[in-house]
């Protein structure tokens, strides 16, 4: 019992940190209808530029590094800050688009560019400064996640591969529907690591077979039209 | 309504096809900024060339087969940095002749390194070939140099085959077989680690391979295999895999990881709370010289058993050390050890008869007798499976001075491939 709970929250923790690498590009692309494909290669920035921080001047503090009792189980207690700032981008970016004067100007230019433009807002600023948020929010992903994926060339393309894959099991442009698919890839690539080691490489890729099958718009995508 | 929907389910198979696109891309590894290398890479040989033909002396024309773009670039851009250092002891001559090395980029691709050695072998026509980092490319052009008869140095791919059931005449190897690293450690294992151990290793040919040959030697020497682990190749994340080994039953974990799979694998060793509870052994790739400083003190505790170590105590050793880091102010890796003792094996195979580079089958006779003190220890080919005879170490990482360093612990002296 005590090692499907730590799997849980192992789970968890990835299926997080998958949420932080997706959802700048499931921002940018659920608001500019742009699919930014250099959004690999500024998580590669990011992870980077963490990664010479932490070596040169910045060291992760003490408490951080460490590890600690779950479920009986040594943890680290890194994997625990992961799924905490997961929650916390997730809160953060539902109030900024639901709650806000900023987030209510980007949904309204959405709906009509020029309408928005014809009330004085100049909507072509507050659109790059959306794109350039994803952006940040990539980068950010890579500072978070190079502690436990490593850097190396090349990395970019996984990354992207796999952000893709949780983009279009959530649904295109759906910022929830992005949520729900990172948990659900975490679950399902933990487990069957756990106890399918065989197909752990591509099942991720046989579920979002099956959604497009049964849902062609995603788990949670916007019906266009 | 209609267009819409339309609209979306285009969306869609656009998103499929670009995933598809980018799996592809992530397979072939950067073949993009290949092209532009080759170009330069050429035109530095080019220039060589003409330099060679106005000194009107006649030259020994090598072709080095090595990766200088893609995921093996930095073991490439090692193995030939430790060539040059030999060929620089002995001033580029042999018998009176130049020597000219001719380099290259397969990046580690087997179509690509077919065309290249063909390029060697048709329009430059040199006289030795040596390299390969990626077995599988060694394998692609196997019989291309078998039936053209051009000797073959192999000075670092390490599949089994090449001197087993792939040999060749002309094909003879300077590095190691996947054989040699796994079984060495089976005995020494059971004797001094434990009798139950689990294997983790990278499912492809080369983790199965060496996983295979230290099951053998092990449950020989009378120990159990628990259970096999197989993640992924450039698997990213190995929690899952780490909480099953947590809760095994086994002595020992053995394991075969290398480049950033190591580096992750170590770390997240430790950060799952398993190092100095179940020992960590493995082949040498785990602590490598270039992956240690990405692993921070993870790595501490590790035995692993190599060909080679940095800190091996000999005088030959040291003296390529010190020369090494002379010239490059770096730290000589495996690969470089490789690189140095291949152009070692070519100078002195063609010492021995006097530059004469016009009979292959004298070349690989030649080759066939070279025998010296490498760095590694002694150093000697099999006539029969035409690879190296060489001794093995069990090393063990320890913290000096506030960093990671390997230690010799035990010598296997004399490792010969079974050859089947």
């Amino acid at each position: 019992m005590d090692i499907l709970g730590i799997q849980l929250v192992n789970a968890l923790s990835y299926g997080m940190l998958l949420f932080i690498i997706t959802s700048g590009l499931s921002l940018v692309f659920g608001i500019l209808g742009v699919l930014n494909l250099a959004h690999g290669s500024m998580y590669m920035m990011g992870a980077y530029l963490a990664f010479s921080l932490t070596t040169k001047s910045l060291s992760l503090p003490a408490g951080l590094q460490g590890s600690i009792q779950v479920f009986g189980q040594t943890f680290p207690v890194y994997r625990l800050l992961v799924i905490a700032i997961g929650l916390a981008v997730g809160i953060c970016l539902w109030l900024l688009q639901e709650k806000t004067r900023f987030g209510a100007i980007i949904r309204a230019g959405l709906v009509d560019k020029e309408m928005v433009g014809g009330l004085g807002i100049n909507i072509k600023l507050v659109f790059t400064s959306v794109f350039l948020f994803g952006g940040i929010l990539a980068g950010f992903g890579g500072g978070i996640a190079a502690h436990i994926l490593g850097i190396y060339p090349g990395m970019e393309f996984q990354t992207l591969i796999l952000a893709l894959v949780v983009l279009v099991i959530g649904g295109l442009g759906s910022f929830l529907g992005t949520f729900v698919a990172s948990l659900l890839v975490g679950l399902l690539e933990t487990f069957s690591k756990y106890f399918l080691p065989e197909v752990s490489l591509f099942i991720i890729f046989v579920l979002m077979a099956v959604v497009l099958v049964v849902k062609p718009s995603g788990l949670l995508g916007k019906k266009v039209g | 309504m209609k267009k819409g929907v339309f609209f979306v389910k285009v969306k869609q198979w656009f998103m499929l096809a670009l995933i598809g696109c980018l799996m592809m891309i992530t397979a072939c590894s950067s073949n993009t900024s290949s092209n532009q290398q080759n170009n330069a890479s050429s035109n530095t040989t080019e220039s060589e060339s003409q330099t060679s033909t106005a000194s009107a002396t006649e030259t020994i024309k090598i072709g080095a087969l090595l990766p200088s773009t893609g995921v093996y670039a930095s073991l490439g851009e090692n193995l030939g940095k430790g060539m040059e250092l030999y060929f620089d002891s002995v001033d580029w001559k042999v018998g009176g002749k130049k020597i000219e090395l001719l380099k290259e980029d397969t990046e580690a691709d087997p179509q690509v390194g077919l065309r290249k050695a063909r390029k060697f072998i048709d329009e430059d026509k040199v006289d030795i070939l040596t390299g390969t980092i990626s077995t599988a490319v060694a394998y692609a052009i196997r019989d291309e140099v078998d039936s053209k008869k051009v000797p073959f140095l192999v000075s670092h791919a390490g599949g089994n085959d090449l001197t087993r059931s792939m040999r060749s005449d002309y094909i003879w190897r300077s590095s190691f077989t996947s054989w040699q690293i796994g079984n060495s450690m089976g005995q020494w294992a059971y004797d001094n680690v434990g009798k139950k151990v689990v294997i983790a290793a990278a499912d492809y040919a080369f983790g199965q391979e060496v996983s295979a040959a230290f099951k053998e030697a092990f449950t020989k020497a009378g120990g159990e295999i628990v259970e096999e682990i197989y993640p992924p190749l450039g698997n990213n994340d190995y929690a899952s895999y780490l909480t099953k080994l947590n809760n095994s039953d086994a002595d020992a974990v053995y394991a075969f990881f290398a480049g950033s799979d190591a580096v992750r694998f170590v770390k997240q060793y430790e950060e799952f709370g398993l190092k100095g509870k179940l020992p960590l052994i493995g082949s040498g790739w785990l602590v490598a010289e270039d992956t240690r400083p990405a692993q921070g003190n993870a790595p501490e505790g590790i035995k692993a058993s190599i060909f080679w170590d940095y800190n091996l105590d000999t005088p030959e050793n040291k003296k390529f050390v010190a020369d090494y880091e002379a010239k490059y102010g770096q730290r000589p890796s495996l690969e470089s050890l490789e690189g140095y003792d291949a152009a070692r094996v070519i100078v002195e195979a063609l010492t021995s008869i006097n530059g004469d580079a016009s009979d292959p089958k004298k070349i690989v006779d030649a080759i066939a007798k070279v025998e010296f003190v490498s760095p590694r220890g002694p150093f000697k080919f099999d006539p029969e499976t035409h690879h190296v005879i060489q001794n093995m170490y069990i090393v063990e990482n320890e913290i000096r001075d506030g960093k990671t360093e390997n230690k010799v612990i035990h010598t296997i002296e004399q490792v010969k491939d079974p050859g089947q």
